[in-house]
């Protein structure tokens, strides 16, 4: 189908205008946002809750057909309390599940004609069809990471390499031209030569996004051919890292080459959220974005700081905002006010909630693998996959990238290690690390597999 | 390495700023190429009359399917389609995201796609009917290399391919591809040499047949036949 006919209203606009730049001595992007005191931000949370859900209602068909069955209107609404405890919650498989049985390849998440759309981007794709993110001209995403490149230490006429893949934003030049920055555009495929090149070249502020894969072929690079990083990286100060939790060898090497590192992941598919320089939390931006974090067992908030799945609603999208959006992301969370003086909720990506495999009454991610698989140099990039046929197994079964499969005593190195270090029984099955880079998106692949 | 922070000089900056460093192949390798303002601007004004002259309508949903690193290239495309106030679809320009193309022919009815690569279609080969799915898309823009197999499977395709740091976007006459932007085609020792006001010869390392009579959609830059 093409893309409906419709509007965003124009009353709707403020909150998605291009920001005023601060002075650049200023560590914020928009300090009055950043730094607001919680109460602030829980009214301003709050406005823009009740002024979204009319809106979404009366637009989105999946909203509308999940409220009804649950027997919620917004106008039952009146506050984030009375939200949080009625609202149904929806997550990706009710979105795909409303595409097949009507057809509509939005999931009837939309709400904006094209005149409100900039880009129609998709997920990864990484479990499973890739699902539209139709996204504004300034929305959240752009909002969001203008915001942390400007505490990554990016400025007005500074320049950045920016290698990520199309498929999310297109070619993302909003967030760059939000805050004056030139990216300097290069592919996961690119070869390192090239970005160290670009990096003497342009002396860039900032990698973004780099990630556990590109990390390990810089340093294979390095090593052949005599290179230092940390010399053709010399202006780089900051690395943004995403796509997989960032492993141990890969946070030492960027140590090494002279950058501080910001994990970041993406906030139930609203926007980025990403850490500040003081390593303590990815900041989630909650005049943006309302989270919430539930024990999965009950259904109930979690306590600050414990551990729960993030749930999201978008405050400012107007294009297709989520609403209760089950991210499907293990987190901890807290609401403390961070070192940097953000008062914004910072968390803990744990893993996939259905990435756990159950054995002998443990649950065990591939987080929790990763460390072991890094200590085995054959197989330093640690470029496996979770053999996880159902979530209950009574052994781990790894399959192991690595460039020589035939040489079976690295499976034997990488079963002791693992199995030492979790106490349960280990199957290591090595394939050729080509095979498993093929199963991209090229900044991550998928780490469990049913078989 | 030369004279690194030339380019970003803040006078420079504001009489035309570069807005995006990209990259294009020439025979000496990978060149990495700093784009001003000016030549997105002018880009975007061919692009947009190229794709105006196939009739693409408001609320047309426009499959783009390009490298991260091609920016410089298609982001005057993006432009394009956004002031024909029809909606950019990214897929990415590998094989690996040939699914992702899949998928949007067969859940959206795609006015047009365009960037299409031969990493894409050998991968699209292996997805049951996904060629025949391009073949309903009324307007298909796809790079030479992919030309012959389209063709040879009922395919009609208008020609899209990248040369040096722009394009060459073929219109609804099919007389080669429009270069987009205020660029000067010449052809030497083989391959195409692109001059403009500011860039006294950018070499690339595609060969091409240079067209400069007039083209019937009344578009008057240069156009090239990619051989």
């Amino acid at each position: 189908m093409a893309v409906e006919s419709g509007s965003v209203e124009s009353g709707m606009s403020s909150a998605l205008s291009s920001v005023n730049l601060p002075p650049l001595t200023s560590r914020y992007l928009e300090p009055e946002i950043e730094t607001m005191s919680r109460s602030q931000l829980r009214a301003l949370q709050e406005d823009r809750l009740l002024e979204l859900l009319p809106y979404a209602y009366s637009r989105s068909a999946l909203l509308q057909d999940s409220w009804k069955t649950a027997g919620v209107h917004p106008d039952d609404i009146e506050s984030i309390g009375d939200f949080e405890e009625q609202a149904p919650i929806l997550d990706k498989d009710d979105v795909r599940a409303f595409r097949d049985r009507y057809g509509d390849p939005f999931g009837g998440l939309l709400c904006a004609g094209p005149a409100g759309l900039k880009v129609l981007g998709t997920t990864s794709g990484t479990t499973g069809d890739p699902t539209p993110i139709p996204q504004e001209p300034i929305g959240p995403l752009v909002r969001g990471i203008s915001r942390d490149l400007w505490e990554a230490g990016a400025r007005p006429g500074d320049t950045v390499l920016f290698s990520m893949f199309t498929f999310r934003s297109g070619h993302a030049i909003e967030r760059f031209e939000q805050i004056g920055v030139v990216p300097i555009y290069l592919d996961h495929s690119d070869s390192p030569g090239l970005i160290l090149e670009a990096a003497e070249r342009f002396r860039p502020k900032i990698h973004y996004v780099l990630n556990n894969i590109t990390i390990a072929a810089i340093a294979d690079y390095a090593d052949q051919h005599g290179i230092d990083p940390a010399i053709s990286y010399g202006s780089v100060n900051s690395a943004m890292f995403g796509g997989e939790p960032m492993s141990e060898r890969s946070a030492r090497l960027l140590s090494e080459w002279g950058m501080r590192a910001h994990e970041m992941t993406s906030l139930g598919d609203v926007t980025a959220s990403i850490e500040c320089a003081e390593g303590a939390g990815y900041h989630a931006w909650e005049d943006l974005v309302l989270t919430e974090h539930l024990d999965p067992a009950t259904g109930q908030s979690a306590p600050d700081g414990g551990s729960g799945e993030l749930v999201v609603t978008s405050l400012t999208e107007r294009a297709a905002p989520l609403v209760r959006y089950r991210s499907g992301d293990l987190v901890k969370l807290t609401r403390k006010m961070c070192a940097c003086g953000r008062t914004h909720a910072r968390l803990k990506v744990l893993g996939r909630q259905s990435d756990a495999v159950m054995i002998d009454g443990r649950s065990i991610l591939p987080i929790d693998i990763w460390p072991h698989i890094e200590a085995v140099p054959a197989v330093a990039d640690a470029l496996f996959q979770v053999i996880r046929p159902q979530a209950v197994c009574e052994r781990l079964t790894l399959r192991v990238g690595t460039g020589d499969p035939a040489d079976s005593s690295v499976a034997v190195d990488v079963a002791e290690s693992v199995g030492a270090a979790l106490g349960v029984p280990v199957d290591v099955e090595l394939v050729e690390r080509e095979a498993l880079l093929r199963l991209g998106p090229p900044h991550k692949i998928p780490r469990v597999a049913a078989s | 390495v030369t004279s690194i922070r030339e380019p970003l000089s803040p006078s420079d900056q504001l009489a035309d700023p570069i807005w995006a460093i990209g990259r294009f192949h020439t025979s000496a390798g990978l060149e990495l190429w700093p784009s001003r303002a000016s030549e997105r601007i002018a880009a975007s004004n061919t692009a947009t009359d190229v794709l105006s002259s196939h009739g693409v309508e408001s609320g047309a949903s426009i499959a783009l399917v390009s490298l991260l690193a091609e920016a410089v290239q298609f982001v005057p495309i993006a432009d394009a389609i956004e002031r024909l106030a029809a909606v950019p679809m990214p897929v990415d320009a590998t094989g690996r995201d040939a699914g992702r193309l899949a998928s949007f022919m067969t859940q959206f009815t795609l006015a047009a796609v365009i960037g299409v690569g031969g990493d894409t279609v050998t991968e699209l080969k292996g997805i049951e009917a996904a060629v025949e799915h391009l073949g309903n898309v009324p307007l298909v823009f796809a790079r030479s290399d992919t030309h012959q197999e389209l063709r040879s499977a009922g395919l009609n395709p208008y020609a899209v391919d990248i040369v040096g740091p722009t394009l060459a976007l073929e219109c609804c006459e099919r007389a080669g591809g429009h270069l987009l932007g205020l660029w000067v085609p010449a052809a030497e020792d083989g391959s195409i040499v692109l001059r403009s006001e500011s860039h006294s010869s950018v070499h690339t390392d595609v060969a091409a047949e240079i067209r400069t009579e007039a083209c019937g959609c009344g578009i008057d830059s240069s156009r090239l036949v990619i051989q």
